[in-house]
């Protein structure tokens, strides 16, 4: 069972013999022994209510791994995509590549552990209010999205909120013969893995490349699959993607 | 013995031709590997071209392609037994003026089918609305004669392709959202933007499906009798109308409430010309 820390709860395996409770911002989870087969589920969330489940099981005890999940479940799974806003834009000097750092936006899962198959048991966000739908690009054509107002870091701090946001690297690389304002980011976060330390959440970095294409320029973003030592890696319940994705509809 | 059988001794009457049974052996070699070449053309465009295609669009291709190439192996058949068809075709011309009469409106679905199959104006799964019939639902498939669409009622709703073909569709699910537009009134004694302020932080607040980019748009749309009207445009994930449609009008009227803005009922000014005089 993994350890606590003083005021919430730590991602990572439990095996849960009668009761648990785990806490987090806004939310509480309790799972409670009903019978020698049977527990009840319940998350209390202060922004969105209570959900509640009975859990059977196969064997003796109920095996759980809480950990971070991409936030596209709530209020409903709509689109891979996440729109981050920047509350100030990053201009990139003419040839040159910068690195920064961003809060992405998390959801929490919990899944059922011990058994071949990885099954989800809840889905869920600490900070429903916040989970909201915008659109990349106009009516017509836009891309349905996450969105999330965020500040951009630039130095590896530990700014990222628990439970809330993961950090994500991002890797801007400008071949063109001018500089850029980049106001937002877009892009398939379903391409990402997540991992997990305690209560902290990274996903795959990202790389941002501005490509000179005969006078229209838009940048390609791509994933950057990394391994990440002592960090945890988060199941997935669905394939993992690979959407290519260009912004092609605005920088700013 | 063999020989005797193919020979040309051993004949039969077919519409006014004699036919050798060697000759009725090669029809049918030829029907077999006519049957055999359309087998083996279905089972191509069912694993390289269906996949791609909507799965009522690959049937009914799939049954155009098999009965084709049986039609024109059918006609192979014929030709090769030297089998003098215009007397059926005089008969057949008369026959099929009586009936294509009769079944001009199931030949104008079929082409009508064929056409919508390759233009596409909606898939299977798109919520459409035919504004002159006043249906709105779910296209469930596109058949050779019609076409179904789910209401929203639960009920099925089977139109005939030509009249689907000539008439206005309306796609809502070809974009990745929608929007709706209502208009509410407030008193003329009250501010416009706190209005519009209370109105905006309600819906995005408290329904969660409504697009925050672009935000909801509200702007003063009339000064009318009693009111002063505002109009209230959200965008929404195209599929989502329910969880917003039905409740927006409700919250707004919530939100003004809570902050006591009043929406005014009809009314009006009455001057005497009695009272004028004084």
């Amino acid at each position: 069972m993994s350890e606590l820390t003083e005021a919430f709860s730590n991602y990572g395996h439990y095996t849960i013999e009668n009761d648990l409770t785990l806490t987090l911002p806004n939310t509480k989870i309790k799972f409670q022994r009903l019978n020698d087969d049977k527990f009840s589920y319940v998350r209390d969330n202060s922004q969105n209510g209570v959900f509640e489940s009975l859990i059977s099981i196969r064997t003796k005890n109920l095996k759980i791994e809480f950990v971070p999940s991409f936030p596209v479940h709530v209020p409903a799974y709509r689109t891979d995509f996440v729109f981050l806003k920047f509350i100030k834009p990053i201009f990139t000097s003419m040839k040159s590549t910068t690195e920064v750092f961003v809060p992405v936006p998390i959801e929490n899962a919990i899944f059922f552990s011990g058994d071949e198959v990885t099954e989800h048991l809840d889905v869920f966000s600490c900070n429903p209010d916040k989970s909201r739908f915008a659109l990349y690009g106009p009516p017509e054509d836009g891309k349905l999205s996450k969105m999330s107002k965020v500040g951009i870091e630039y130095e590896d701090v530990d700014f990222a909120e628990p439970f809330l946001f993961a950090k994500m690297k991002v890797l801007i690389e400008n071949d063109l013969k001018t500089g850029f304002r980049l106001g937002k980011l877009v892009f398939p976060v379903t391409n990402h893995d997540l991992y997990y330390q305690k209560t902290k959440a990274i996903y795959d970095p990202l790389r941002v490349v501005m490509k000179d294409r005969l006078g229209v320029d838009y940048p390609d973003i791509e994933c950057v699959p990394s391994t990440m030592p002592g960090w945890k890696k988060v199941p997935r319940h669905t394939e993992k993607t690979s959407h290519p994705f260009s912004m092609n509809m605005g920088l700013e | 013995m063999a020989f005797e059988i193919f020979g040309d001794n051993a004949t039969i009457s077919v519409l006014g031709n004699q036919l050798s049974i060697g000759s009725i052996v090669l029809a049918i070699i030829i029907m077999a590997v006519g049957v055999v070449i359309a087998k083996v053309f279905t089972i191509i465009f069912r694993r390289y071209i269906a996949p791609n295609l909507e799965e009522s669009v690959s049937q009914t291709l799939n049954r155009l392609i098999y009965y084709g190439i049986i039609v024109l192996t059918l006609l192979a058949v014929t030709t090769s037994q030297g089998i003098d068809l215009s007397g059926l075709m005089v008969a057949g011309g008369i026959f099929g003026i009586v009936i294509g009469f009769a079944t001009q409106s199931v030949v104008a679905n079929v082409i009508s089918g064929l056409f919508l199959m390759m233009e596409r104006p909606a898939k299977a799964g798109d919520v459409i609305e035919l504004p002159q019939r006043n249906i709105f639902g779910i296209l469930m498939d596109v058949t050779i004669f019609s076409t179904r669409i789910k209401l929203f009622d639960g009920s099925i709703m089977r139109v005939p392709n030509d009249k689907i073909f000539t008439e206005q569709i309306r796609n809502v699910a070809a974009t990745e959202v929608r929007r709706i537009d209502v208009v509410t009134g407030i008193a003329y004694g009250e501010q416009i933007g706190k209005a519009i302020s209370v109105i905006r932080e309600a819906i995005i607040t408290r329904l969660p499906f409504v697009l925050v980019d672009p935000e909801p748009a509200i702007w003063t749309d009339q000064l009318a009798d009693s009111s002063v009207n505002l109009r209230v445009l959200v965008w929404f994930p195209r599929n989502d109308w329910g969880e917003v449609g039905p409740v927006l009008i409700q919250v707004i009227k919530e939100a003004l409430d809570e902050a006591g803005i009043e929406i005014p009922f009809p009314q009006r000014t009455l001057w005497y010309g009695k009272e004028k005089k004084e």
